[in-house]
C-alpha cells in the first residue's frame, strides 16, 4: 500500500491533466485551476525544504569541523541576516523613509495637502471633495507650524511649497531646495507614491461608510440616551482585559435588541469613549453589518421595483459594500480610524487640530511609515544593493574573462565541422557589434554582417533549436507516461 | 633557457595576458562612448519589438514580466527602461511581475527612473494608475497560468500590500483580456522552458489586440527563434545590440540610451576576443604545418 497509493495518484492526476488540455471544459476546466492553486502552494513548501537542507546541510559541516566549515558558517549567517531583514524588518533604523519622517514630519504632511488638492481638481473624483478638502484645510493648520521647523532647516517653506505644487519637480531642482534638510530625492518620491495611492483609498471607502455609519451611531447614540447601564456594562467589559468575551458579547445584544426593534442595528457604535481594542472589534462588527445591509437595502429595492434608482448616496454605499476589501475590515488601524472619523470628524468641522492629526496620522502616516521590507530605505534593500548587487555583478562579469581565455584555448578549427562552428560563432559575434556592419558596408545588404548572422541564426540555429525542443518534448512525453503507466518508480526512493 | 618559436608564443598566450586585453578592451572604449559612437542598424526582430509597441494605444496596459538578477543587469536593465519609456511615450500602463525572487527591486528602479526622465518632466505620474507592481510569486510558469484566470486570485495584494481592487488601473482588470501587450525579460529559461514561453503557452485570452513580446541576453537568443518565426513571439531584443537597436528606433536622447552608448564597449570587447581566437587558431594551424613538414 505503500507504494501503491503513491502509484495511483500519480497515475490519476497524470491521466487527469493529459485529459484537461485535450477538453478544456468543465468540470475539468476547473479542477485543473483548483490544482494549480494546490501546485502553488506546494512549490512553496518546496522552498521551505530547500531552506532546512541548507541548514542542516552546513550545521553538519560545522560541528564536525569538516574542510570549509568556516564557509558553512558564513553560509548560516549570511541567510539568517537576509532572512531576518526580509521577513522580520529588522534594522529598520536604517529606514531612509523613516529617518525623513522622523526629522521632517512637516514635509510629509505637506505632501499629503498637495496630492490632495491636485486630487479635487480632478473632476472624477468630485463626490469626495468634502474629504480632501477637510484633509487639507487640516494640514493647511499644520503647514503653518511646520514652516517654522523648516526653516530652521534652512529650507525657504513657501519656495518648497511653490515648488512642490507644480507635480514631481526633476532631482536637480528638489536637491537644490531640499538639500539643506538632508532630504533625499528618492526617499522622498517613495513617500509621495504611497501616500497617492493612501489618499485614494480613503476617499474611495471612507465617505460613503463615514455617512453611513453616521446614522448607525447616531441611533446608538438615541439607544444610550435610553438605557446608561450599557456604557457602563461597556466599561467594565473593557477593564476586564478589553475583549468582548462571546457569552457578554450575546447578552449586550441581546439586551440591545429588546430595547429597539429587531433589524435596526446590530451592535454597539463607538460613541463612548473606549480602548481601542474594544473600539476596533465594535466598529469592525458596525462596518460588517452597514455592509450586509448596503447590499441588502440595493437588493431589495429592485426587488419590489426593477426600474427603482437608489438615491445616489445610497448606490454609492451598496457599490463600494460590495467591492469593500476584507483587509479594510481586518485592519484595527483603518477601522479605527473610520470609527474616529464617523464618531468625531466626521464632517471634519469644528474639530481641535489635534484630533484632526490624530485621524490623519492613522490614515496616512502609520501605513506610510509602515515600510514595506524590500523597499528603498530598508536593511533588506540596502544588502541587497550594496552586498548581492556587486557580488552577483563580480562573479557574472567573471566569465567574460573565463571565457575570452577558454575561447582562445578550445576554439580551434580542428575538424571540418569545428571550423564551420568557429566560422558560424565568428560571425554571429561581428553582427552582434555595430563593428560589424561598419566592417562590411561595402557589401550587398544581403551580404553584410548583421544580415548574414540574422540568416545563421533564423535559418541552422532555428533548425537546431526546434529539433532539440521537439527531442526534449518526446523525452518528456515518455517519461511522463512511463510515470503514469507505473513504469518507472524511481521517484518513490527504495529500489 | 631557449628562445621561445613564434608558433609557442602564438599558442602559449598566458591567460593573465588574454584577461588584461580583454579588460582594457572592455574598459577604454567605456571612456570615449561619444567619440567611438558608431551607426546602428536596426535588427530584424527589434524593428518588429518596436512596431508592435508602437501600436500601444492611451490607457491600454503592458505586462512587464521580470526574470533576471543582477549578475544580467547591465544586459537586461535598458531593455525594461526602453519599453517603459515606449509605454509611456504612448500613454499606455504598466504592470510588473516577477518570476524570479531576485528582479522585483530591478523592476521598481527601471519604472522610477524612466519616470524621472526629462522627456516626461511635468508628467505626473500615479503608482496604482500608471504603474503597478505585483512582484514576485514563486510557482514559475504556473503563476502565467493562474493569472490567465484571474490576476487578482494569483496576487491578491501588490508589492506593497496594497489590495489590487484597491487601485485605480486594475478595478475593472483581472485577467490579460485587458492586456495589450505582454513581455518577458529573462537572463535565463523559467523553470526550464525557453525566454517568454509561460506567456506563449498559458496566457490566451480573446482580446486580438494581445501580443506577446521578450526580449532576453544575448547567450539566450537562440532559444527564442522558433517562437518568432511562429509568430508565437512578435518582437525580441536580444542582448544589448537588441536594445541598442531600440533605442535607436525610438530616438531616445543619448543621456538615457544606455545600450547605444555600451556599444563601442562591446564591440571591442568582441574583437579582441576574435583577435585571440585568431591567434590560436593561426599558431594550430602553423604548428600542424610544422609538424607535417617533420614527418
Amino acid at each position: 500500500m505503500k507504494r501503491e497509493l503513491p502509484l495511483l495518484i500519480t497515475g490519476l492526476m497524470g491521466t487527469f491533466l493529459i485529459l484537461q488540455v485535450f477538453v478544456p471544459h468543465p468540470p475539468l476546466d476547473s479542477i485543473d485551476e483548483t490544482l494549480t492553486d494546490f501546485a502553488l502552494i506546494v512549490i512553496v513548501f518546496t522552498m521551505i525544504l530547500g531552506i532546512i537542507n541548507l541548514i542542516a546541510t552546513n550545521l553538519r559541516k560545522i560541528t564536525r569541523s569538516k574542510p570549509g566549515w568556516g564557509y558553512a558558517a558564513i553560509t548560516i549567517g549570511a541567510f539568517l541576516v537576509v532572512a531576518g531583514t526580509g521577513m522580520f524588518n529588522l534594522f529598520e533604523e536604517r529606514s531612509l523613509k523613516k529617518e525623513i519622517a522622523r526629522r521632517n514630519s512637516d514635509l510629509v504632511e505637506l505632501v499629503v495637502a498637495i496630492e490632495a488638492s491636485q486630487m479635487i481638481a480632478d473632476p472624477s473624483r468630485e463626490s469626495y471633495e468634502l474629504l480632501v478638502q477637510s484633509v487639507v484645510k487640516s494640514l493647511s493648520d499644520s503647514y503653518s507650524m511646520d514652516a517654522r521647523i523648516l526653516q530652521e532647516s534652512g529650507v525657504d517653506p513657501r519656495e518648497a511649497r511653490h515648488l512642490l505644487e507644480r507635480g514631481m519637480p526633476d532631482k536637480a531642482r528638489f536637491e537644490a531646495v531640499f538639500s539643506p534638510a538632508g532630504i533625499n530625492y528618492e526617499g522622498f518620491q517613495i513617500l509621495r507614491e504611497r501616500t497617492q495611492t493612501r489618499i485614494g483609498q480613503v476617499a474611495d471607502y471612507a465617505v460613503p461608510y463615514g455617512k453611513a455609519l453616521l446614522s448607525m451611531v447616531e441611533t446608538v447614540q438615541e439607544f444610550l440616551a435610553e438605557w446608561p447601564e450599557w456604557h457602563s456594562e461597556l466599561l467594565a467589559l473593557e477593564s476586564n482585559g478589553g475583549v468582548i468575551p462571546p457569552e457578554r458579547y450575546d447578552f449586550v445584544l441581546r439586551e440591545a435588541r429588546q430595547r429597539i426593534s429587531p433589524g435596526d442595528f446590530d451592535v454597539m457604535g463607538r460613541t463612548v469613549p473606549m480602548g481601542a481594542k474594544l473600539g476596533s472589534q465594535v466598529c469592525k462588527s458596525v462596518i460588517e453589518r452597514t455592509k450586509t445591509e448596503m447590499v441588502a437595502l440595493e437588493e431589495e429595492a429592485l426587488r419590489r421595483d426593477p426600474d427603482a434608482r437608489l438615491t445616489e448616496d445610497d448606490a454609492r454605499a451598496a457599490t463600494l459594500a460590495r467591492n469593500i476589501p476584507s483587509e479594510v475590515l481586518a485592519d484595527p488601524a483603518m477601522v479605527l480610524a473610520l470609527a474616529d472619523f464617523v464618531s468625531k470628524d466626521a464632517p471634519l468641522e469644528g474639530l481641535d487640530n489635534t484630533r484632526k492629526m490624530s485621524w490623519f496620522a492613522t490614515f496616512y502616516l502609520d501605513p506610510i511609515l509602515e515600510l514595506d521590507a524590500t523597499e528603498q530605505g530598508s536593511a533588506f534593500n540596502w544588502l541587497y544593493e550594496y552586498v548581492y548587487y556587486p557580488l552577483s555583478s563580480t562573479m557574472f562579469a567573471l566569465l567574460a574573462f573565463f571565457i575570452s581565455s577558454a575561447a582562445y584555448r578550445a576554439f580551434r578549427a580542428r575538424s571540418r565541422e569545428a571550423a564551420m562552428l568557429l566560422l558560424a560563432g565568428t560571425i554571429v559575434m561581428l553582427g552582434m557589434i555595430p563593428l560589424g556592419n561598419l566592417l562590411t558596408s561595402w557589401l550587398p545588404e544581403w551580404l553584410q554582417m548583421s544580415d548574414v548572422a540574422d540568416w545563421i541564426m533564423m535559418v541552422p540555429n532555428m533548425a537546431s533549436q526546434r529539433a532539440i525542443m521537439i527531442g526534449v518534448a518526446l523525452g518528456v512525453i515518455s517519461t511522463a507516461l512511463k510515470l503514469i503507466l507505473g513504469v518507472e518508480r524511481g521517484y518513490l526512493g527504495g529500489d | 633557457m631557449a628562445r621561445k618559436t613564434i608558433i609557442e608564443r602564438l599558442l602559449g598566450i598566458d591567460r593573465r595576458v588574454v584577461f588584461l586585453v580583454v579588460f582594457l578592451a572592455a574598459l577604454i572604449p567605456l571612456g570615449f562612448r561619444d567619440a567611438l559612437r558608431m551607426p546602428i542598424k536596426p535588427g530584424t526582430f527589434s524593428t518588429r519589438f518596436f512596431d508592435e509597441m508602437e501600436k500601444l494605444e492611451p490607457g491600454e496596459i503592458v505586462v512587464i514580466s521580470g526574470a533576471y538578477d543582477p549578475s544580467s543587469a547591465p544586459e537586461i536593465q535598458p531593455m525594461v527602461k526602453a519599453a517603459a519609456r515606449h509605454v509611456y511615450r504612448k500613454g499606455a500602463r504598466i504592470l510588473t511581475l516577477s518570476l524570479d525572487a531576485k528582479t522585483p527591486p530591478l523592476l521598481e528602479r527601471a519604472v522610477r527612473e524612466v519616470q524621472a526622465e526629462r522627456e516626461f518632466n511635468g508628467r505626473e505620474f500615479r503608482y496604482g494608475r500608471d504603474v503597478v507592481h505585483l512582484g514576485y510569486m514563486s510557482g514559475f510558469l504556473l503563476v502565467i497560468k493562474a493569472m490567465n484566470r484571474s490576476f487578482k486570485g494569483t496576487f491578491p495584494k501588490d508589492k506593497f500590500g496594497t489590495p489590487l481592487e484597491s487601485l485605480e488601473m486594475l478595478k475593472n482588470v483581472d485577467d490579460f483580456e485587458h492586456v495589450a501587450v505582454a513581455m518577458e525579460f529573462a537572463s535565463m529559461g523559467v523553470s526550464g522552458a525557453p525566454v517568454a514561453a509561460g506567456l506563449v503557452m498559458f496566457a490566451k485570452p480573446g482580446n486580438p489586440r494581445f501580443r506577446v513580446l521578450a526580449g532576453a541576453t544575448a547567450v539566450m537568443t537562440p532559444e527564442a527563434y522558433p517562437y518568432l518565426q511562429s509568430g508565437q513571439v512578435k518582437g525580441f531584443l536580444g542582448g544589448l545590440k537588441g536594445v541598442a537597436d531600440y533605442e535607436e528606433l525610438m530616438g531616445t536622447d543619448t543621456e538615457y540610451a544606455t545600450a547605444g552608448s555600451y556599444m563601442p564597449s562591446q564591440s571591442v570587447a568582441h574583437l579582441a576576443i576574435i583577435l585571440f581566437i585568431a591567434l590560436g587558431n593561426l599558431g594550430y594551424f602553423l604548428d600542424r604545418r610544422r609538424r607535417k613538414k617533420e614527418r
